[in-house]
């Protein structure tokens, strides 16, 4: 088969088709960062440094698909969320109910904020497009966000949201409804929009159902929300275009969510080696609906290991997966600052070893 | 001082915060002994994290009990001057439960805690031990990619000529005794009861000079 680009073959992938060799996917902020040779006080505010900082991310690490970000709170800035930008860091400084006494009025007074009034998300938005520009031909992008209780969690501070959801369930769940279900809409629509037509999937993040996270009395209505959002968010990009996942957590709950989402997702993506769900489980429950894309342990192999183990682990994910499911080669989460380079290395020519169809 | 201690518990494991806080001011004002409603507390917080342990409660659900059983708590406690200090904190990422869980006991136990929060450094711990002089200092990672700030952390309090002043405690769910060994901590525990008898066993030795 002739060399596919890495968007034709992400392409291939999620319309169940075979592509010319299983796709990669990985990503990080803070690779690319070193990538774009500044540090990330002026990284975060130079829309340049950030694409030329993935670009180059993709072309030397060989990923298919490009994920392109700085951090998490951008975009949540206009709701008073502060950060603290080290050399090499972005980290919250200040949520809206950081370590309060529990209040329900801090729900019942939030009000909608546009999430593209920030400082921050110009620089972001016109990363975006330069991206799509210089490489939207070559790759796929993964771009989406979570969905509004996931936000609403951002926006409040993720310890304040888990207690606080117990607490008082009808104020978090009123400002679900009532803010960041717009929010959410418009800010993955709106983050999608400087992609045009180089779009080539929505990507929902499912923190809020990670298996012993949420109280199991209010998941049904979490899902509920995030679907709602989801087809929203669907409504405004496009009916046709997929959508992808990113499961974060060490407990994902593939099963629920495939319950509730249905044919609204076309892909599972999951954190394996290193969560509780074997791929060969998903393999064999969800393999002929969903492309799956796991087999990368960030956390231990890919950081830790050396090139062999590397190797080694490629090679038993695709045994599990690539002739029984539409596979895809995918880290659990965003890569960690050490990952060595020889490590990435390995993992792209393991790939291409044993990933050909 | 049943019916007060009872109404503190309904409370608790209803998850009325505001209610449990209330009961617990009427308890004292009611001239309940103030060990006895730590005790009830603790007992209370002890049976959410077994219900946890179990699948009954979610991270939310504990999340929810550790704060009912802080407030409570910071009303109740006694003046007994701490056993030891203890400067905790999760090491480069967010994630706070298990630390906060073992900030809960140790305070329930009798240590002093200063508790540096989430996504600490290396470099703020330093600080800490400078500034609070505490008698151990507990580490936590939780995800892999932040155990090289416990190493960081041992070789930075070396570097500064701090390090024979305190222990360091070393835990988080992708820690091991042979982890703690190499990097030159003085003690690991797997779990946050665990964590509680090894601070009382490093206390023990800082104050035998071991």
């Amino acid at each position: 088969m002739a060399e596919m680009t890495g968007k034709e073959r992400f392409l291939c992938f999620l319309g169940g088709e075979k592509p010319d060799k299983v796709p990669l996917l990985h990503w990080s902020v803070d690779l690319a960062l070193a990538l774009s040779g500044v540090p990330m006080h002026q990284f975060a505010f130079d829309a340049e440094k950030v694409a030329l900082g993935h670009i180059k991310y993709v072309q030397k690490y060989k990923t298919d698909v490009c994920v392109v970000n700085t951090d998490l709170w951008w975009a949540f800035e206009p709701f008073g969320v502060e950060v603290y930008i080290t050399d090499s860091l972005i980290y919250p400084k200040k949520t809206v109910a950081d370590r309060q006494r529990p209040d329900p009025k801090v729900y019942q007074n939030l009000e909608y904020r546009d999430p593209f009034s920030g400082k921050r998300a110009d620089v972001l938005r016109r990363a975006f497009e330069i991206v799509a520009e210089e490489v939207g031909d070559q790759v796929a992008f993964r771009q989406g966000g979570y969905g509004p209780v996931s936000n609403l969690a951002l926006v409040v501070g993720v310890k304040e949201l888990l207690r606080d959801v117990v607490l008082f369930p009808e104020a978090v769940f009123g400002a679900i409804e009532r803010v960041m279900m717009d929010w959410t809409v418009d800010f993955i629509a709106g983050s999608l929009e400087p992609w045009k037509d180089k779009l080539t999937n929505i990507n929902w993040g499912f923190a809020s159902l990670d298996r012993d996270l949420a109280p199991p009395e209010f998941k049904e209505e979490i899902a509920r929300l995030e679907l709602e959002a989801l087809l929203r968010v669907k409504e405004r990009v496009g009916p046709n275009v997929p959508v992808t996942t990113h499961f974060c957590g060490p407990r994902p709950d593939l099963d629920f969510v495939t319950g509730k989402f249905g044919d609204a997702l076309d892909e599972l993506q999951f954190w394996w080696p290193g969560s509780n769900y074997p791929l060969e489980d998903a393999v064999a429950k969800f393999g002929d609906r969903y492309a799956i894309a796991a087999g990368i342990d960030h956390t231990r192999t890919l950081l830790l290991g050396n090139p062999v183990e590397v190797d080694a682990m490629v090679k038993s994910a695709l045994d599990i997966a690539k002739d029984r499911c539409s596979f895809a080669l995918s880290s659990g989460c965003e890569l960690g600052i050490g990952t060595p380079e020889g490590n990435l290395m390995a993992l792209a020519e393991a790939r291409d070893k044993y990933g050909a169809y | 001082m049943d019916e007060h201690l009872q109404a503190i518990g309904e409370s608790f494991l209803t998850f009325k915060y505001f209610e449990a806080e209330a009961a617990t001011k009427r308890a004292l004002k009611a001239g309940v002994p103030r060990e006895e409603i730590t005790k009830t507390l603790m007992a209370l917080f002890r049976e959410a994290l077994e219900r946890y342990e179990v699948g009954k409660y979610s991270i939310a659900h504990l999340t929810a009990a550790a704060s009912m059983f802080e407030v409570g708590f910071e009303l109740a406690k006694t003046d007994v001057p701490p056993k030891g200090k203890v400067v905790i904190g999760t090491l480069g990422s967010s994630h706070y439960l298990g630390k906060d869980i073992i900030r809960l006991l140790l305070t329930a136990d009798g240590f002093e805690v200063v508790d540096l929060g989430e996504i600490v450094f290396p470099d703020q711990f330093v600080e800490a031990v400078e500034r609070d002089r505490p008698d151990i200092v507990a580490l936590a990672s939780m995800i892999i990619a932040c155990l090289p700030l416990q190493r960081a952390t041992v070789g930075m309090l070396q570097l500064k000529g701090l390090r024979d002043r305190v222990k360091v405690l070393v835990g988080g769910a992708v820690t091991s005794a042979r982890w703690a060994t190499e990097i030159g901590a003085d003690g690991w525990a797997p779990d946050a009861p665990q964590a509680v008898e090894e601070a009382n066993r490093l206390l023990r030795e800082l104050k035998e000079g071991i």
